[in-house]
């Protein structure tokens, strides 16, 4: 899954990327109002971190804009305003969910996975689809067969976002944009390498190949 | 006037020939003596109206033993005491029938016999006339005293109806429906509303600057916070559980002071004049929030409004009382929350759930500063206590007990409408 994570503070930003990233999100930064919403605009992020105090344009104005144009991106606003006007506000502006500064980032994880599964019409919870079930906080899958094994950072991204959207096909370029950052070398045919991992693991029918259209996790609903 | 009408009704009786003015000396011009000293009237020269029975015009006249009344006077009889010559004297007295009577007796000397000469005449239609003009006087001055009072009654009226303005201007301020003072005042008391103006402006700008500072200063704290709390989870601390436990501590600590001082001190809390708050929209608002904050949990959270219920204060002090309430409820409920709002001495939120409530003895403690009566669940603790914070700094009352309704914990807030009332004018 793919994050843009909107954050001015120069320190607060790179760390919050680094344990996103290791929690298993491809995630950009934006440090600034006005190239964030171009951002959430033109790229097919998953989910948004949004901070309020933003140079150059407010976070609840980008929210708002957004919104006014239709995009629905999910938005989790998380920033040190905390007065519940300020909620009523960002909520009013079309946030999907508010985490306050400072945070547990345990806390903050939780509400960004919450925010995506009802955002792709997941239920709450673990992930489990035709058989197979990922273990978010480890970063590892479970069989039927009560097996497990560990994933990559890759793997599991790719997993996860497999198993969110169920039954759907996928192109090499869409997983692509959900699996990778922005600035990230993407060669699509890393994929296919990526894809043929997964299968090792998984069983060689989970995840099928549409000729020329792209992949499919599970089957058809 | 008044003395010209009796001469005027003596004028229907008097003869022809008895000259105007000449009435009073008439009996006594008219008297001789005889020759044995006898006292004689010349009845043909006496005025008729001496001779009708009580017509209200009499004469006495005395002299020495002899004693000669005019007939009008029939059987009644006057008590004349005779006077010396030169002498008179003016009686007021009860005649026959009990006529007023105006009698003036007087002394004189004729052909050597001391004579003492009474006329009286009845004063019943005078006086008559006398009270109708009394009368006549009284209701007149009465109906102009009216007048006047009600010309006096217009003129307060119209020269205070300007301050009237601005006491209604006044009531409207402290009901929150206007920010500022907009009537048109007398020239007087102008330069006190100005003031007045400045003031409420002031206090307005100083306290949202205030406000902004404080939300500032909030913001950069916070921020450095979330850094340190982050950097303290960074994967080189694993090693050093004791270290990475003090910083969490220690940031932890600062985050409350820093929520709980700095959101005490934004209160505006009631001195603020000249607000009012949409209760239905806000709480509508508010709710959804809720709804928002717990999509997880998605707890049935019902509201009722009294209507006609107003809060007149900060709408951030009602969000921040409110929202901290609806979030402690919707944090322990199962799948209800509710909220009340009914006014009548004052204006009272009720917040319910069903939730496993709280011990008796922990009742207490539960607004204390940051106190948890249970630590399962996620939260700073803090809500309550800047509820707390909130409902001292309006004087209302705040009260915990079970829900009777839903089972769970039921929290009472009471908020003091304005109680200063507006005494009418005048």
């Amino acid at each position: 899954m793919r994050l843009l994570l909107v954050e001015d503070d120069a320190r607060l930003g790179p760390q919050l990327r680094a344990a996103l990233q290791s929690a298993g999100y491809a995630v950009d930064l934006s440090t600034d109002g006005i190239d964030a919403e171009a951002l959430g605009d033109i790229e097919p992020y998953d989910l948004v971190v949004l901070d309020l105090g933003l140079p150059g344009r407010s976070g609840l104005e980008v929210l708002a804009n957004w919104r006014q144009r239709g995009n629905r991106i999910p938005v989790v606003v998380l920033t040190a305003r905390g007065s519940w006007q300020e909620k009523v506000e960002g909520f009013k502006a079309g946030a999907d969910d508010y985490v306050g500064k400072p945070f547990q980032f345990e806390e903050l994880l939780a509400r960004i996975d919450a925010v995506a599964k009802r955002g792709q019409g997941a239920a709450a919870g673990p992930l489990c689809v035709a058989g197979v079930t990922l273990d978010e906080q480890n970063q590892s899958l479970m069989l039927a067969d009560g097996s497990r094994s560990q994933l990559t950072g890759i793997e599991y991204r790719l997993l996860r976002y497999f198993m969110l959207n169920p039954g759907r096909v996928l192109s090499k370029s869409r997983l692509t944009e959900h699996v990778y950052e922005y600035d990230a070398d993407r060669d699509s045919n890393v994929i296919e390498v990526y894809i043929n991992r997964l299968r090792q693991k998984l069983g060689p029918d989970i995840i099928r190949t549409l000729r020329g259209q792209g992949y499919m996790f599970g089957e058809r609903p | 006037m008044v003395g010209g009408q009796p001469r005027d009704r003596t004028a229907d009786h008097r003869p022809v020939a008895v000259a105007p003015g000449a009435r009073w000396r008439d009996p006594a011009g008219r008297r001789r003596f005889d020759a044995a000293g006898a006292l004689a009237i010349d009845a043909a020269r006496i005025d008729a109206i001496y001779q009708r029975p009580f017509s209200g015009h009499y004469y006495i006249v005395i002299a020495g033993a002899q004693r000669q009344q005019s007939r009008s006077l029939w059987d009644g009889d006057l008590a004349i005491e005779p006077l010396p010559p030169g002498q008179w004297r003016e009686i007021r007295a009860s005649g026959p029938q009990r006529q007023p009577l105006l009698l003036r007796v007087a002394g004189y000397s004729r052909q050597q016999h001391d004579l003492t000469i009474a006329v009286a005449e009845d004063l019943s239609a005078l006086e008559a006339g006398l009270r109708r003009f009394q009368l006549i006087y009284g209701a007149v001055s009465a109906a102009v005293l009216a007048a006047l009072l009600l010309v006096q009654r217009l003129i307060v009226g119209r020269g205070l109806a300007p301050i009237d303005a601005v006491r209604e201007n006044l009531a409207r301020l402290e009901r929150g429906e206007a920010s500022c003072i907009d009537a048109a005042a007398p020239a007087e008391i102008e330069p006190m509303i100005v003031e007045l103006n400045r003031l409420l402006g002031t206090l307005d700008k100083r306290s949202r600057r205030s406000r902004e500072a404080l939300g500032n200063l909030a913001h950069a704290l916070k921020t450095r916070l979330a850094i340190l709390t982050q950097s303290s989870e960074a994967p080189a601390l694993a090693a050093h559980p004791a270290l990475r436990a003090a910083i969490g501590e220690s940031t932890e600590a600062m985050r409350r002071i820093v929520e709980r001082e700095l959101k005490r001190a934004r209160l505006a809390g009631s001195a603020m004049p000249g607000q009012r708050v949409d209760l239905e929209g806000e709480i509508d608002v508010l709710v959804r929030t809720l709804g928002q904050l717990y999509a997880g949990k998605a707890p049935r959270i019902t509201s009722a409004i009294a209507p006609g219920a107003t809060f007149a204060g900060d709408r951030e002090d009602l969000l921040e009382l409110l929202g901290n309430l609806l979030d402690n409820a919707c944090k322990w409920c199962t799948a209800r929350v509710s909220l009340t709002v009914s006014h009548a001495d004052c204006l009272a939120f009720t917040v319910e759930d069903d939730g496993p409530g709280c011990a008796t003895d922990a009742i207490e403690e539960l607004t204390a500063r940051g106190y948890r009566a249970d630590e399962s669940k996620p939260g700073s603790g803090l809500g309550l206590a800047i509820v707390r914070d909130i409902v001292d700094s309006y004087d209302g009352s705040l009260q915990f007990s079970r829900s009777a309704a839903l089972g769970g914990l039921r929290v009472d807030v009471r908020l003091p409408t304005s109680q200063r009332a507006n005494p009418p004018l005048g």
